[in-house]
């Protein structure tokens, strides 16, 4: 019996330790970013499966959200709402028709679009469009297109209804841009549930979703230093949740001496400049995904003001000086790197 | 008083602990490899200890790759903005070099030592 004992007790030494789950992780170019996608598991033919379907996930939401994409259903949308739709009130008819799944990533956009007071706006899409990030422009547009573009942005002259949309003025468009990203993450993630994954984390470019733990410790997650290449700025340890951030080094040119990156504030329809970086840890990263985006555009005053006031957020704010606040929640969470 | 399988019981957990202790400690940060990717395709795995330079073929044309002193850094590329080329040196496990516009991908493998799974950017 005694020996018996011995052997139960190191199986259960082993079973602790999580010994039979190995890591497996792969990365991929998609979404125009790498995605990356680490589960530990038992079985490797599960988890290789289960990598396979959330990375089709991801392929199959750009495939639909993306704007840039020809063939997915906001650039049909976009294209439709350009046409000449009846005379008089566009909204007498003309409505056009929004897959489900679409119309609930929509209405979250306006509930993020609304906590932001429109400075998270996804009808951003003619501004967005004659800026021309995404094609490695180095040009500022002219001040008067910029002044006409940014008069079309206004989520409230979006009109969505169950199964439709439509849009107050012709020139009107959508661009998930600024959410799409977190809500490919959130679908990955729920593809690796559905496939009895544990312990995961599903990473496109930066967008983080944490799924569990990590062989029984939490997952210990760095926010990039918004200055320095390489380098973190603290550690935060998640288990269970997103942590999404926007920094002005992503995406930038500079004219004139001047630097231009990717994220526009609607109301200037230049770049927002009040702050480097913002990050923000919430329960899905569709959420936090839009919302750094506008707490960036907001800036740190009133940016951490509404962080503070949504229960289940947290966030970090580097200003435009490059001084760090973190939200009371986290405070005590985060971790410091002084590095080199 | 010990019985024999309290010796048994002894002897296997220090053993399982010298096993985990001596993974942790000494199996880490040796051999440092980096991964190199262009779009899906691996296309490199190389040691750091090597110095030396690697031309590759992105998306948009040539990148050029330098390994040096256990660190590895983009030298040029043919992008327009050089957000590679400004990442400068990695040598920690977990870092990595991104060029979208070329879709390359250069990143350290081995033990995490960076203390992180994932950084948020």
């Amino acid at each position: 019996m005694g020996k018996f004992r011995v052997l139960i007790f190191l199986f259960l030494v082993f079973s602790i330790c999580g010994c039979g789950e190995k890591e497996y992780s792969r990365v991929e170019f998609l979404m125009d970013t790498v995605v990356e996608i680490k589960l530990y598991h038992r079985s490797k033919a599960k988890a290789q499966e289960a990598i396979d379907s959330a990375m089709e996930e991801m392929r199959r939401v750009e495939q639909k959200m993306s704007c840039f994409l020809p063939a997915s259903e906001v650039s049909r949308i976009n294209r439709e709402a350009l046409l000449e739709r009846g005379k008089g009130s566009p909204l007498a008819e003309g409505w056009i028709p929004v897959s489900d799944e679409l119309f609930s990533l929509l209405s979250e956009a306006v509930r993020l679009s609304k906590l932001t007071k429109g400075r998270f706006d996804i009808t951003i899409y003619p501004l967005w469009r004659i800026w021309k990030f995404e094609k490695d422009s180095v040009e500022v547009p002219a001040k008067e297109e910029i002044e006409k573009k940014k008069r079309l942005i206004n989520y409230n002259n979006m009109f969505i209804e169950n199964g439709k949309i439509n849009f107050a003025k012709r020139g009107m468009g959508i661009d998930l841009g600024g959410i799409a990203k977190g809500y490919a993450v959130d679908a990955a993630i729920r593809v690796l549930k559905e496939k009895n994954v544990e312990s995961a984390m599903v990473n496109a470019g930066g967008d983080i979703y944490v799924l569990g733990r990590k062989q029984g410790k939490p997952w210990r997650i760095g926010i990039r230093h918004p200055r320095r290449a390489g380098e973190i700025l603290g550690i935060v340890d998640m288990e269970d949740g997103a942590i999404v951030t926007s920094g002005d080094y992503e995406r930038f040119f500079f004219s004139e001496g001047k630097r231009y990156h990717h994220i526009l504030d609607p109301k200037t329809g230049y770049p927002a400049n009040e702050c480097q970086s913002v990050t923000i840890v919430a329960k899905k990263a569709t959420f936090a995904d839009g919302l750094a985006t506008g707490v960036f555009v907001l800036g740190p005053g009133e940016g951490m003001g509404l962080i503070e006031s949504l229960g289940e957020v947290e966030g970090v704010i580097v200003n435009k000086e490059g001084e760090v606040s973190v939200s009371s929640g986290l405070v005590s969470k985060i971790e410091y790197v002084n590095e080199k | 008083m010990l019985t024999r399988n309290d010796r048994i019981l002894i002897f296997g957990l220090v053993t399982v602990a010298s096993i985990f202790f001596v993974r942790r400690f000494f199996v880490s940060s040796e051999g440092s490899e980096a991964l190199i990717k262009v779009g899906n395709r691996t296309v490199q795995r190389l040691s750091l200890r090597i110095d030396r330079m690697i031309n590759l073929e992105g998306e948009k044309g040539r990148v050029v790759i330098q390994v040096k002193d256990g660190g590895v850094r983009v030298v040029e590329s043919s992008c327009l903005q050089k957000i590679c080329v400004n990442t400068g040196w990695i040598e920690r496990p977990g870092q990595n070099i991104i060029c979208l516009p070329n879709k390359v991908l250069v990143t350290i493998e081995g033990k995490e030592s960076y203390k992180v799974d994932a950084v948020s950017y």
